[in-house]
């Protein structure tokens, strides 16, 4: 799917919301849910490659490719908090949306942990 | 995973949209309201059926 039909697929699902909000405000946002959905289901073959070109690189340090399955994994816990937020500001509910990426965050920063630590004593090693 | 899903919820959408005005000018709200759930209940079970899927396909992408 190139990139004009996913445009076009964004906009009629915007109108079709559009028409639809006055009356019933719910499945309004259910179309927008569906449309991320099905643009993303278009892209993840694309995603695919890239992540496969990424671990070959990684595999060739083989120190550094437990880091890069740690930015990966970092990638897509970013990536669903955002997806899920962006619904509740859509809906109008911005603490709900604050709160999973707050949640987003700690989990994050729990993956991100060990990094910063092996970081640090790599930093302490080297300095005399 | 194409655009025919939007249509599908769309046109629930609209159909409930245009019962519920029917239903309402006929003096009946409370099967007005009824018609309102149960069309949003059916686009909400098509919608979690994708969200599952995309959160399956995430998990796997990404080794989650």
């Amino acid at each position: 799917m190139s990139i004009v039909q996913i445009a076009a697929l964004g906009i009629i699902s915007v109108i079709l919301t559009l028409t639809i909000k006055k009356e019933n405000p719910q499945i309004s946002i259910l179309i927008s849910i569906a449309a991320g959905i099905i643009i993303f289901a278009n892209v993840v073959p694309r995603i695919e490659v890239v992540l496969d070109i990424i671990n070959e690189i990684s595999n060739k340090f083989e120190t550094q490719s437990k880091y890069v399955k740690l930015v990966i994994k970092i990638i897509g816990i970013a990536y669903i908090s955002q997806f899920a937020s962006q619904i509740c500001i859509d809906a109008g509910e911005r603490a709900i949306s604050s709160k999973i990426e707050l949640a987003g965050k700690v989990m994050i920063m729990v993956i991100a942990a060990p990094v910063l630590l092996s970081i640090i004593e790599l930093i302490e090693n080297i300095l005399p | 995973m194409d655009i025919t899903i939007v249509f599908q919820i769309a046109a629930v959408g609209i159909l409930v949209a245009v019962l519920n005005q029917v239903l309402i000018r006929a003096g009946r709200e409370e099967q007005a309201m009824m018609t309102t759930l149960a069309g949003l209940v059916v686009v909400l079970f098509w919608v979690i059926q994708y969200i599952s899927n995309l959160f399956d396909t995430v998990q796997n992408l990404f080794s989650l």
